[in-house]
């Protein structure tokens, strides 16, 4: 019940000031199915859309609501694990948005964009989320997001620069298979839950780095 | 019933240029105590060590029969509202929308009641938070701390810049709260006139000491005003000054009405006169 008000505040909030990135997520979006740079402009608005929540901490740090959620009947824990949902929420929801393009693209307009099968996009951009999520919201718990912006940026950087890579990587070598994962000996499956694993174990170390944080802040 | 809302022991928080010290006070259940200070004299380090969102040095804090560093203590706060001295709602929800998002937050949170405070607040409820002025923004902040069945409200400047008939009828709100024999308040505010009409006990906090924390009614009955010739004037045993001016025709000095000569008759003392003369003096 009260993630659920927590989450609708912070819909109210998106509502309100996240219309113009949802558009650039969208333009993404479809530029990414059309275009010969995918991997850059999909993860670009996976970046995009883990963002979002640090859109949102920025509104209420700025309103000082995080001050407030001190005085609501609010475990660290249930206010630390709020935003880590949305996170993903929010990729889960940029994820569908490059399915549905891709489907899109692929039934109307003929176009392959090579980079997965559509399971493992979903999958593998959610993930993404994931790991933006785990380095994005310590960080921001631990400094704020006006005194975080620096050390944020610095780590998105590294982080969407090897993301970037990666997939550049493995599409240009798989590209020939029309598959990302036909550069990888492994079976797409496999490299899936692989993947899942690793974001989930960092996921669980970043959220208890999170409420950590959080429970020793000051307001 | 707890027999005090509200017990601070020993609390001590220290910054680089700034300690609030060993702070000890009670506030007895059913009463409003009024937190009087200048500017960083620690009342809001005070409030914000009560809700938790400072962590003391030193010292236990008891809200409701609770520690404040217990688990517990997050159920205790269906019990307590805050308004702190900014609104702190998203400024991007509209009254509407605050109260949909509060009816998730709070168990006890009652619609009725808080779309009731807005009517009564003339607070538009489709218009967004922003575009509201300081005083509707506080409104809608006292508005939702009263509508949750709070048997505590914890108050930090909630009534400072708001104009003096919004302030007034904020007022007569909080008073109507403590009919309700277990209703409690902590209040700190500049406006010590605000506090004097409402308040049962005053702490006075001067450069992180708290200097006392008295009934109101003894604190009164304790000081009064007198108007002596010079002459007479330093006749008096210098005891029982706490300050004095001279007006040009005689001097006028706030005194203790204990160490006056048998028979001398003193008159009521605004607090504020009381709080200002210590506050000069840095004295008790």
């Amino acid at each position: 019940m009260k993630m659920k008000g927590m989450l609708r505040k912070d819909w109210y909030i998106f509502l309100k000031y996240g219309k113009i990135t949802a558009v650039f997520i969208a333009a993404y979006a479809v530029i990414a199915v059309f275009s010969q740079n995918a991997p850059f402009y999909v993860v670009f608005s996976v970046v995009l859309g883990a963002l979002m929540v640090k859109l949102v901490m920025a509104y209420e740090e700025q309103d000082k609501w995080d001050c407030m959620a001190v005085c609501l009947p609010l475990r660290p824990e249930q206010i630390v694990w709020e935003k880590y949902l949305e996170s993903l929420v929010c990729s889960g929801a940029v994820a569908f948005l490059l399915e549905v393009a891709t489907f899109v693209a692929r039934t109307f307009f003929s176009r392959e964009n090579g980079l997965f099968s559509p399971l493992s996009t979903f999958l593998m951009l959610f993930f993404m989320g994931g790991l933006i999520a785990s380095v994005e919201l310590p960080i921001l718990f631990r400094f704020g997001v006006s005194r975080g912006r620096i050390v944020l940026t610095l780590a998105l950087m590294v982080l969407a620069g090897l993301l970037a890579g990666t997939v550049t990587g493995l599409w240009e070598a798989g590209n020939p298979q029309g598959s990302l994962f036909g550069a990888v000996s492994l079976p797409e499956g496999v490299l899936t839950a692989g993947t899942a694993a690793v974001t989930v174990i960092l996921l669980a170390v970043s959220v208890r780095i999170s409420v950590a944080v959080y429970k020793k802040r000051e307001f | 019933m707890e027999e005090f809302a509200l017990k601070i022991r020993h609390l001590t928080k220290r910054y680089k240029d700034f300690a609030l010290n060993d702070v000890s006070l009670e506030l007895p259940a059913g009463s409003i105590m009024g937190l009087i200070g200048e500017n960083g004299a620690g009342k809001s380090t005070l409030i914000k060590s009560v809700i938790g969102a400072v962590k003391p040095d030193a010292g236990e804090i008891e809200v409701l029969g609770c520690d404040n560093r217990s688990a517990g203590f997050t159920l205790k706060k269906e019990e307590i509202g805050v308004v702190l001295d900014e609104a702190c709602f998203p400024a991007a929800l509209t009254v509407r929308q605050v109260n949909r998002v509060m009816r998730d937050l709070f168990k006890n949170w009652e619609e009725k009641t808080f779309l009731d405070y807005a009517e009564r607040f003339a607070l538009p409820q489709n218009k967004a938070f922003q575009e509201f002025s300081r005083g509707m923004k506080m409104k809608l902040a006292i508005a939702a701390a009263l509508s949750h069945r709070a048997r505590l409200l914890i108050l930090d400047e909630a009534t400072s810049g708001l104009d003096p008939i919004v302030r007034d009828e904020v007022l007569d709100v909080f008073n109507e709260f403590t009919r309700e024999e277990s209703h409690s308040i902590l209040i700190s505010s500049h406006i010590v006139s605000d506090l004097e009409k409402i308040c049962d006990y005053i702490a006075f906090l001067h450069k992180g000491e708290l200097l006392f924390c008295e009934e109101k009614d003894l604190l009164l009955e304790r000081y009064g005003l007198i108007t002596l010739r010079r002459d007479a004037f330093e006749a008096l045993d210098k005891r029982a000054v706490l300050s004095a001016h001279d007006t040009g025709y005689g001097v006028q000095a706030l005194v203790r009405r204990e160490l006056l000569p048998a028979g001398m008759k003193a008159e009521r003392a605004a607090i504020e006169s009381i709080i200002v003369a210590m506050a000069k003096e840095g004295k008790k």
